[in-house]
């Protein structure tokens, strides 16, 4: 993960200035910061459990076992038994499977879509730019949850769909920022030459403009994928996306409902196994903004 | 320490974005948006159950509106009415739906669930079968001719006496505007024999028309007021003659009314009673235990432990399951129109065991077959026992097997999929579909659930649709059969549902028999022989027979649940400080 991360440091040389001594000592700093630790450790943990999930030694999800129905936690279910006997535990570990997976998709879809528009409008500007950008200011009128609630609403129930609808509405603020840092490293001196070299626009912007702007998209991504969860998750709670018996956080949230009062446990697990999931990003995002941002850039732990 | 500010911020934001989701589940936000009443009878299925009236006028002067009228009470607050010498509370009711206009000829329920309208003849506690009401008797003349005399001292809200006249105007009124009505009723012509004695003669045999009284649109209204006052202005007529008047009315919102001092029961306790439309069940039972309500319908097996363990609140019902909750079974779709693989499913699913997690001692019991035991008691006609090991057999011999290896089997390459539908505003249909999936998924069927609309129930895009009715209409267990199979009790009208498109020519031959018969004893048995072919054909799987469960507070006073669907408040329920 780290590593990763470094890998994307270096390869953003305009908005990671510093020497390779100091980025070195950033980074042991990052490391320090117990935020970003904590970040790292629950986003790690998440993605190992969902990513073991089929292979780990848990119980059916959808195994449905009337007779065992509302079990308190045991040494047989970790975390009890839902409302209709299946086990909560083997649940909120694959449904963190399915909500990882959803929020890596519709964060994958949003991005490429944001990435398209944002690049074609900063580097072309003129009408392409008045056009698209009239599209998202459009868009941005209208709260992104809502906006998603009626795509999916219209595409009808499903997991696939939800994430379309999400994919669908969720690029939009990030097409305004992508142009804005695309418009900048446009009017960069090495982009006016490689243009003087004779380069063509898709050589400039896959070779010199992409991998400057990448930076801030890394850092929105990460910051985005909690939010991406929050979203998903209340869709799938609205009945919107994952369908019986899929086990997923919003969808548990949903079916606890009834539980309220006689079995809390039921919805506290879900609720926190989101509030986990979305704290976890949030913090990593907030780590790897401070080391990529340049206004944060000369120290992680300024005050 | 501005980073740690912000660190502390993006600790906040998820955790009070968490609490917010639970807060909006508690309030019940995320629920089904707006719909109609799931449940429309045979009587109702033509009548305009859609939305399609206007909400009532509130702020129009009206003649009800003359009388004292209750502010909008406060959470749990009893209201003041204008009269100085004697102060009534108002009671705050949660119900589901609020989604019938309120003339009865429109349909009627709310009218007669809210205590605004009165029948004829209504369903007794006792038996469920029809009482004299706003009639004092009923005698069958001849088979085509009946003498019914009519209760005097009964006024109608706007002042004017209900005599025969009155009930003649009302009756001639219905079959002119709601078409189900005349189609049940076979009215030809009401005459008045004198002020308290109406004739009515009907086109063909109607052994049980005090029974057919009790539909909510046979309720009796002051026609020429109801018409005068013309669509969307029926509050203003003063036209019914219940001991409730409605003042304010938004359709799936809220009802308000207040009490009617000259009715001929007795002068109600109650200002009023005001009734908030709650579809979400948890919603519904928070409003009570928050001192919003006073009383709630419908209460979940949850809610009942909940309401019991509650002080100052209690559990009430007349503990008779006067409502089936099933799955139609779609004939016209090509899984379920092969009889082995619907008997396939039949036997794949426990439905008892369902039942008890739906509606478990003291909300329900097991229905094997559609009618309750305490309609009719049909001994040797048994639903498809739960039986995997059949269910798979009768899957082999329909020519499907589990070709690939996957659990599931398949026909000439094709898998087995089946969709279970449903509405979520009834709480048992998404567990009933969540378990049926799992158990037809032991014998190898793949299923889909959509927990959808109600109204989904009208396109062609499931094979089970979870349902929730009342089973006890008219008190008749002719009728009750008939209007699931697509049949009235005549077996001639085209007002009962039959959404599964289930081929009903064996079901009508034998209903056909019950024509002219008037023996109560005789129709059981004729219900029971046509019963014998619905269960035998699988035309529906009955899961439960719920009662109306109440949650009510110690507050609520005379309140003594009627098991049926029809009749939520009576004149004598009132409320203490």
């Amino acid at each position: 993960m780290i590593r990763d991360a470094e890998h994307l440091a270096e390869s953003v040389p305009v908005l990671a200035v510093g020497t390779s001594a100091r980025r070195r000592r950033r980074w042991l700093a990052l490391l320090w910061e117990p935020g970003t630790v904590l970040g790292l450790f629950l986003v790690a943990s998440l993605l190992l459990a969902g990513l073991l999930s089929p292979w780990l030694p848990l119980d059916d999800p959808t195994e449905i076992n009337l007779p065992e129905r509302l079990l308190p936690p045991s040494t047989t279910h970790l975390l009890g038994t839902d409302h209709l006997g299946r086990d909560t535990f083997s649940r909120i570990v694959h449904g963190g499977r399915m909500t990882l997976l959803a929020a890596i998709t519709t964060l994958a879809l949003s991005m490429t879509i944001a990435l398209t528009v944002g690049i074609l409008s900063g580097y072309h500007g003129g009408w392409p730019d008045t056009a698209l950008m009239g599209v998202v200011d459009l868009l941005l009128a209208f709260p992104s949850l809502i906006l998603a609630l009626a795509v999916a609403g219209a595409l009808g129930p499903g997991l696939f769909n939800v994430l379309l609808a999400a994919g669908a509405v969720w690029w939009v603020g990030h097409a305004r920022i992508i142009r804005g840092v695309t418009m900048g490293a446009r009017q960069m001196e090495y982009v006016t030459a490689a243009r003087a070299a004779g380069a063509g626009s898709g050589r400039i912007i896959l070779r010199h403009i992409a991998p400057n702007i990448l930076g801030p998209i890394v850092v929105i991504a990460s910051l985005d994928v909690g939010w991406i969860i929050l979203g998903i998750a209340g869709l799938n709670f609205l009945g919107l996306g994952a369908q019986p018996p899929t086990p997923e956080w919003g969808a548990m949230l949903n079916d606890a409902r009834p539980h309220l009062q006689t079995e809390p446990r039921l919805l506290l697990l879900p609720g926190v196994a989101i509030f986990v999931a979305v704290l976890g990003f949030n913090l990593l995002g907030d780590g790897l903004r401070d080391l990529l941002d340049p206004r944060t850039a000369s120290s992680p732990r300024s005050s | 320490m501005r980073i740690l500010l912000r660190q502390h911020i993006k600790l906040i934001v998820p955790g009070a974005l968490v609490v917010l989701l639970a807060v909006a589940m508690a309030c019940g936000a995320p629920s089904a948006p707006a719909e109609n009443a799931p449940a429309p009878t045979a009587a109702q299925s033509q009548a305009p159950v859609a939305a399609t009236a206007v909400p009532q006028q509130p702020a129009q002067p009206s003649a009800a509106s003359e009388q004292p009228t209750a502010p909008p009470a406060a959470a749990g607050q009893a209201a003041t009415v204008a009269d100085p010498e004697v102060e009534r509370p108002t009671l705050n009711a949660g119900v589901i739906w609020l989604s019938t206009p309120l003339d009865p000829a429109e349909s009627g329920w709310v009218a007669s669930q809210s205590g605004m309208s009165e029948n004829l003849f209504r369903l007794s506690a006792s038996d469920l079968g029809p009482e004299p009401w706003l009639a004092t008797g009923a005698t069958q003349i001849d088979p085509l001719t009946w003498e019914i005399g009519i209760r005097s001292g009964v006024v109608f809200h706007n002042g004017k006496a209900m005599d025969a006249q009155a009930v003649k105007d009302s009756l001639d009124r219905t079959v002119r505007l709601s078409e189900g009505s005349a189609e049940s009723l076979a009215i030809d012509s009401v005459t008045v024999k004198d002020e308290q004695t109406i004739v009515v003669t009907t086109s063909e045999p109607r052994p049980t028309l005090p029974g057919l009284l009790t539909t909510p649109a046979v309720a009796i209204t002051d026609a020429a007021a109801a018409d005068a006052a013309g669509e969307g202005n029926f509050i203003d007529a003063g036209a019914l003659t219940g001991p409730y008047m409605p003042t304010h009315y938004v359709i799936e919102e809220r009802l308000e009314t207040v009490a009617y001092d000259d009715y001929w029961g007795g002068k109600p306790p109650l200002a009023g009673i005001n009734q908030i439309a709650i579809p979400d069940t948890n919603s519904r039972e928070l409003a009570l235990q928050a001192g919003d309500v006073d009383v709630v319908i419908n209460l979940s097996p949850e809610g009942v432990q909940v309401i019991e363990a509650e002080p100052g609140l209690r559990v009430a019902t007349a503990g008779i399951g006067t409502s089936v909750v099933m799955w139609w079974v779609n004939f016209e779709r090509e899984a379920l129109s092969d009889p082995l693989v619907r008997q396939a499913v039949a036997h794949a699913i426990d439905r008892e065991s369902i039942a008890g997690l739906v509606a478990p001692a003291g909300t329900g019991s097991f229905a094997d077959t559609l009618l309750p035991e305490d309609l009719v008691s049909c001994p040797g006609v048994a639903g498809p026992g739960f039986d995997p090991a059949r269910s798979r057999a009768l899957l082999s011999e329909a020519g499907y097997a589990d070709a690939d290896g996957d659990g599931f089997v398949e026909k000439d390459g094709q898998p087995l999929e089946i969709v279970i539908g449903g509405y979520p505003q009834r709480f048992q249909l998404p567990i009933m579909a969540e378990t049926a999936q799992a158990m037809l998924a032991d014998v190898g069927i793949r299923v889909d659930v959509q927990i959808t609309e109600w109204s989904v129930v009208k396109e062609p895009a499931w094979d089970l649709f979870g349902w929730y009715n009342n089973v006890v209409d008219a008190g008749d267990p002719v009728l009750n059969v008939s209007k699931f199979v697509g049949l009235e009790a005549n077996a001639e009208s085209s007002a009962a549902n039959n959404f599964g498109h289930y081929d009903n020519t064996g079901v009508a031959g034998v209903v056909s028999q019950a024509g002219d018969v008037s023996d109560l004893e005789e129709r059981k048995r004729i219900a029971c022989e046509a019963m014998a072919v619905v269960t035998e054909e699988i035309a529906i799987l009955p899961v439960a027979h719920a009662y109306f469960v109440y949650g009510v507070s110690e507050r609520v006073t005379n309140f003594d649940p009627h098991p049926a669907h029809l009749y939520y408040f009576d004149h004598r329920i009132g409320l203490t400080e």
